[in-house]
């Protein structure tokens, strides 16, 4: 399902974020991405929706190489995709279903299928009654949830999640992950870049490791 | 019965700022230099056109205009692009400049030329030359002022902007918002030019025209075009750079691509 081979992002200032990465998750998985901070989780997880582009290497997913789309694919790449992003907030001024409905209104759905399905995501991460409430009104864990929410109301077939629990107390943080193991139970793929190594370490969810750029090793689930 | 000026009366002129000059001095203010070279630059900067002006009327020829015309077209959209904060960086940049303000600011002069003011023949120097440098001066002000909106914008914005491409909206979608912001900012100058013309501000081309011994009503004529003309000359303008401004942000991967951009100046 994403498949990286021999990938290296060399910034303009010549920093290498990404060097020789290879590496495979199958369809229906569920990988850790870990490092210490700098050593190109998000740089990495930045290449899968095609955001940033490898300066030598290839991205495949679910079977595209990111190189050679037209590029009309891109955004329908992107739809079958759901992020939660470190920096990518929602709407504050904008309600709880506002914000979850985004994705669906992009695509153009009736709105009765989309009322459904947003009610449908916010009742997953326990929101549902949440949902004329502004976002600004919720606290950091709930507006996690609400991100997560957004990420799943469109049924992607991966998953992707930049340091998801970065402000949320161990409580809180588990149930996320809980959330994320509970969708890749019904088939999604799904990768978690976290530092949160606590927590990881919980669940028999394989690791890639990275470490100034590398690949330091893979740890498989035990 | 026209006033003429002599040398005399614009060193009674410059005795003003040379006063300003030594009280600043006095104060310690540290401008008496930046005043002083600023002054001798305008004289220069207009003495020397008055005598290309004359020079280039002398002749009539319409490869001297062209010439002349494009020279003034190449500074000002070279100074579009040197003014902003973050401008695109290479020659996409300047081509950018150099395309919406060509396409428009000549493309407007040659049709007020040949359709409204009618002159014989159309490119003579006297209406052909200052036509072009006040359309031209506007658009370029307001040109840079959305390209300077655009860019800042989009890098300050990054984030939202990438959030609704990963929502799977194409580019367009993405910077609709922004983009018309971007055209209204450019427009801004312009809509107070219009509201003030007259009322707040006497325009300074008709003041000259008046001061020059034009009949009011004619010089008012004369006003209402340019404004007209400049009007549309940075609407569209406003409109194609930012258009081929917001193009050159994103490729052809649908991917916002700030490193286009040149590291912000003060
Ligand atoms: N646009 C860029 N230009 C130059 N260097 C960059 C750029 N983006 C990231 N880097 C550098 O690449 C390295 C990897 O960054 P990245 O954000 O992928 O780390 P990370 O593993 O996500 O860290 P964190 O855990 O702190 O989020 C860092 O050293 C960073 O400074
Ligand atoms: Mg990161």
């Amino acid at each position: 399902m994403i498949k990286f081979e021999g990938v290296s992002r060399r910034f303009t200032n010549g920093h290498f974020g990404l060097q020789n990465v290879s590496f495979h998750i199958p369809e229906g998985r569920m990988v850790f991405l870990t490092g210490h901070s700098g050593s190109g989780k998000s740089t990495l997880l930045r290449l899968i929706p095609a955001l940033d582009q490898p300066t030598s290497g290839t991205v495949r997913v679910g079977g595209h190489d990111l190189k050679r789309m037209r590029p009309h694919q891109y955004p329908k790449l992107r739809r079958q995709i759901g992020v939660v992003f470190q920096d990518h907030h929602l709407l504050l001024d904008q309600t709880v279903f506002n914000n979850v409905a985004l994705p669906l209104q992009v695509t153009g759905y009736d709105p009765a299928l989309i009322r459904r399905r947003v009610e449908a995501a916010l009742d997953k991460v326990g929101l549902l009654h949440r949902q004329r409430a502004r976002s600004i009104e919720l606290s950091g864990g709930e507006q996690q949830r609400v991100n997560i929410a957004r990420a799943l109301v469109n049924r992607p077939k991966i998953l992707l999640a930049d340091e998801p629990t970065g402000n949320l107390d161990p409580e809180l943080s588990r149930e996320v992950f809980n959330q994320f193991a509970d969708f890749h139970a019904i088939g999604v793929t799904v990768l978690i870049a976290s530092h949160d190594l606590h927590l990881l370490k919980t669940f028999a969810v394989p690791r890639i490791v990275l470490h100034e750029g590398q690949i330091a090793r893979i740890e498989e689930a035990y | 019965m026209i006033e003429s000026l002599s040398a005399l009366d614009l060193l009674l002129a410059g005795g003003l700022v040379a006063a300003l000059g030594v009280v600043q001095f006095w104060h310690g203010l540290q401008l008496t230099r930046s005043l002083l070279m600023g002054s001798l630059r305008m004289v220069a900067q207009l003495l020397l056109i008055g005598y290309v002006l004359n020079a280039l009327f002398a002749t009539e020829s319409l490869g001297w205009v062209l010439l002349m015309a494009l020279m003034m077209l190449l500074l000002a959209s070279y100074e579009v692009i040197a003014r902003q904060k973050r401008r695109i960086a290479g020659w996409q940049g300047y081509s950018i400049g150099l395309l919406s303000m060509g396409a428009t600011a000549a493309s407007i002069t040659a049709f007020a030329l040949l359709f409204v003011v009618q002159p014989a023949p159309w490119f003579t120097p006297q209406y052909a030359i200052p036509l072009l440098g006040m359309i031209l001066g506007n658009t370029m002000t307001g040109i840079g002022l959305a390209l300077n909106h655009l860019t800042q914008m989009a890098a300050s914005q990054r984030t939202a902007i990438e959030g609704r491409l990963l929502l799977g909206q194409t580019a367009d979608q993405a910077m609709s918002g922004l983009k018309q912001d971007a055209v209204r900012a450019g427009l801004i100058p312009t809509l107070n030019m219009l509201a003030a013309a007259g009322v707040i501000s006497l325009p300074g081309m008709m003041t000259g025209q008046i001061l020059a011994g034009a009949p009011p009503l004619d010089a008012v004529r004369y006003q209402i075009l340019i404004m007209l003309l400049i009007t549309a000359a940075t609407g569209f303008g406003g409109l194609l750079a930012v258009h081929f401004g917001a193009r050159r942000l994103f490729d052809g991967r649908e991917r916002l691509r700030l490193e286009r951009l040149a590291p912000p100046k003060r």
